[in-house]
């Protein structure tokens, strides 16, 4: 599902990146570990067809990124990033509600992925509102609701308590149990671990197995 | 989903929001308000030197703090939220045009509560044929919405990226602000307005096709 | 190298024959001597636009084939042009002063759409100042030198669009009204400035592939920043 050939990222004068082969089959969960500012965020951000690399070939169900395909394969990326995507003004369920109409997802799915996170008394709260680990359920919805084939999340742990964690369980099972595959990356490795098939530490910009 | 299904969710979205925030609403129109209120404090209270001056302190008030209505911070994504827009639009010209839409309709509630303020404060001459002002100020929105939107694109995640677009904006408009006060003034004098309506018409057309055309590498150069 | 010598010299000859030659001309039967301005005034306006025209070249050819040197043309021909619309400027104000009795005239489209363009050049430099990835700044730099091109028609034809003070256009198809010396000196000036502008041009690009080459050698690994935190000094 993601084929990573001699992939290097230089940005502003730093090689983020360099030299990274991956490979990550369908239904496999893989965790990418190393300490701050090694280039984890970027790696994800490449296999999410956001970035194109500097050097090598990314390849990402069955898409060269930087490609025209790659935007056809879109949909079926789910990202969680380390910041919460979300607009200050609007509503919890305001911001599922528009994301659904974009992806042409029945706004039924809101509420259920609302509840499913544990948010649905909270869906009426903007954004600005709720505490760091609420945006951060929120994000999961959002990926509960548009049933990715890939799932990629950075930080996934980051302001969690321990039911939210379980609902990142619950998607990582749900999306491999879809045949999908599940890419995460943190600076913990205890965290990720026992939630992957392999772990792999990135350090100075390229990978090395755990 | 459609080009024009999404870019109108885009729409509906940066309006709700610009809703709630009440950005344009409670501040930048209230300040544009305030700037004609101060120009005849500045300059004296000559009837007829209000009366000339007129239609053109309102466009420069237009052009001014319509820039800052398409600037809004509602308007302006994360990178985070960039990020997940990017993954479900089929387009990258769906943002620009959705957000020029939402843009337009906000400079002309701009346009449309500074307008009777400007006429009422400075008493200008009405031109007999007004009816080419429905057609303006629309098409003067229009540009100037998607100037904003434009150099908006530009400068996000940027160092210096608020205090820059503006710049940009204001300047790059310029062709906006000769082609609607040289149309207003020819209403007033009666003359020729075909010259600066099809300026003005021309650099709409080009700032949407540079818009549309260089959405996707913007998108690509996210910061 | 030795082309570059060559350009060098051949700029820095016609540039003192143009001024020569401007110098020695009659005065102008209007005008008088205040009409020598003219022989820098126009060169450099048509530079500007000339050097927003490569600008948009360059721009243009960096959002289509994405090689550096596109950029790098895109960039210092910027720079050069609003060093020349800042020139075109202030020679039209010295101009304007005696002739017209007045070195800013509002009435004067031209004059404010050249003022206007020079600021959305400005902002164009401003806007890769702000910006430290060389890509990123590549491309959002081309979108603004593509989009301020659209200024540039608007100033050239500002003078046919709306009549004003501004001389019209000396030299038409259908012939010119300047003296046969008048002309030839001018000839001569604006070859002498599209000859410093080339100069110029290469000077610059080539001080901006060092810059890059300087940029790429002092790329740093990421994470290396990053070391061990040493306990012992926070309770010390």
């Amino acid at each position: 599902m993601i084929k990573l050939e001699g992939v290097g990222v230089t940005r502003s004068g730093t090689t983020i990146l360099h030299d990274v082969e991956l490979a990550v089959s369908a239904s496999e969960v893989v965790g990418i570990t190393g300490p701050n500012g090694t280039g984890k965020t970027t790696l994800l951000r490449v296999v999410a067809t956001l970035l194109i690399p500097t050097v090598g070939t990314a390849t990402v169900l069955d898409a060269t990124v930087g490609s025209p395909q790659a935007r056809r394969v879109r949909p079926a990326i789910g990202l969680v990033g380390h910041q919460p995507a979300l607009s200050p003004n609007l509503t919890l369920r305001e911001q599922l509600a528009f994301h659904a109409a974009l992806a042409g997802i029945e706004p039924e799915r809101v509420d259920r992925a609302l509840k499913a996170v544990g948010l649905h008394g909270a869906g009426d709260r903007r954004a600005s509102a709720v505490s760091a680990g609420m945006a951060r359920r929120a994000d999961l919805a959002r990926v509960v609701m548009t049933k990715p084939t890939l799932l990629l999340l950075d930080e996934p742990d980051a302001s969690l308590d321990s039911d939210a964690t379980e609902v990142i369980d619950a998607l990582i099972g749900s999306v491999t149990g879809r045949g999908g595959a599940v890419l995460m990356v943190s600076h913990d490795p205890e965290r990720v671990e026992h939630r992957c098939d392999r772990a792999i530490r990135l350090v100075d910009g390229t990978l090395e197995a755990a | 989903m459609s080009f024009w299904r999404q870019a109108a969710i885009v729409t509906r979205r940066d309006l709700l929001a610009e809703g709630r925030s009440g950005e344009v609403w409670w501040v930048v129109l209230p300040f544009g308000l305030v700037s004609l209120f101060l120009i005849p404090v500045a300059v004296g209270s000559q009837r007829s030197l209000l009366a000339d001056i007129g239609p053109g302190m309102f466009w420069t008030v237009v052009l001014l703090f319509g820039m800052f209505v398409t600037l809004r911070r509602s308007a302006q994504a994360t990178p985070a939220e960039a990020d997940v827009l990017a993954l479900v639009v089929v387009d990258p010209a769906v943002v620009f045009v959705g957000r020029s839409i939402a843009s337009f309709a906000l400079v002309l509630v701009f346009q449309a509560v500074t307008a009777p303020a400007m006429v009422v404060l400075f008493g200008p001459d009405i031109p007999e044929r007004w009816g080419w002002l429905l057609l303006l100020g629309p098409l003067t929105a229009l540009g100037m919405a998607m100037t904003g939107t434009l150099a908006g694109g530009l400068v996000a995640g940027t160092r210096l990226g608020t205090t820059l677009a503006p710049l940009i904006a204001i300047s790059l408009s310029f062709p906006l602000l000769v082609g609607a006060s040289m149309t207003t003034s020819g209403l007033v004098a009666g003359t020729d307005i075909l010259a600066p309506l099809i300026l003005l018409t021309l650099v709409v057309v080009l700032v949407a096709i540079a818009g549309v055309l260089t959405a996707r590498p913007l998108e690509e150069s996210g910061a | 190298m030795i082309a570059q010598r060559i350009l060098d010299w051949l700029a820095g000859i016609a540039i003192l024959a143009g001024a020569w030659l401007a110098l020695t001309v009659p005065p102008d039967a209007v005008q008088g001597v205040y009409a020598r301005v003219f022989h820098v005034h126009v060169p450099s306006a048509w530079l500007a636009f000339l050097a927003f025209g490569v600008t948009l070249v360059g721009s243009l050819g960096w959002l289509v084939a994405k090689r550096p040197w596109f950029d790098r043309l895109a960039h210092s021909s910027a720079e050069i042009g609003v060093f020349f619309t800042g020139l075109a400027i202030i020679t039209g104000m010295i101009w304007g002063y005696p002739v017209w009795g007045v070195a800013w005239d509002w009435g004067d489209a031209r004059l404010m759409a050249t003022a206007v363009m020079f600021f959305v050049y400005v902002a164009y430099l401003a806007l890769r100042r702000t910006i430290d990835d060389p890509d990123v700044r590549a491309t959002r730099s081309a979108v603004l030198g593509t989009a301020a091109f659209v200024l540039v028609p608007v100033v050239y034809f500002s003078t046919i669009l709306w009549r004003t003070l501004h001389q019209g256009m000396t030299i038409r198809p259908d012939g010119t009204d300047m003296g046969p010396e008048m002309l030839t000196a001018f000839l001569v000036n604006l070859l002498a400035f599209t000859i410093l502008y080339l100069a110029f041009l290469t000077h610059r690009m080539r001080i901006a592939r060092m810059e890059d080459e300087a940029a790429a050698r002092a790329t740093r690994t990421a994470g290396t920043a990053v070391e061990a935190p040493d306990l012992g000094l926070i309770d010390g």
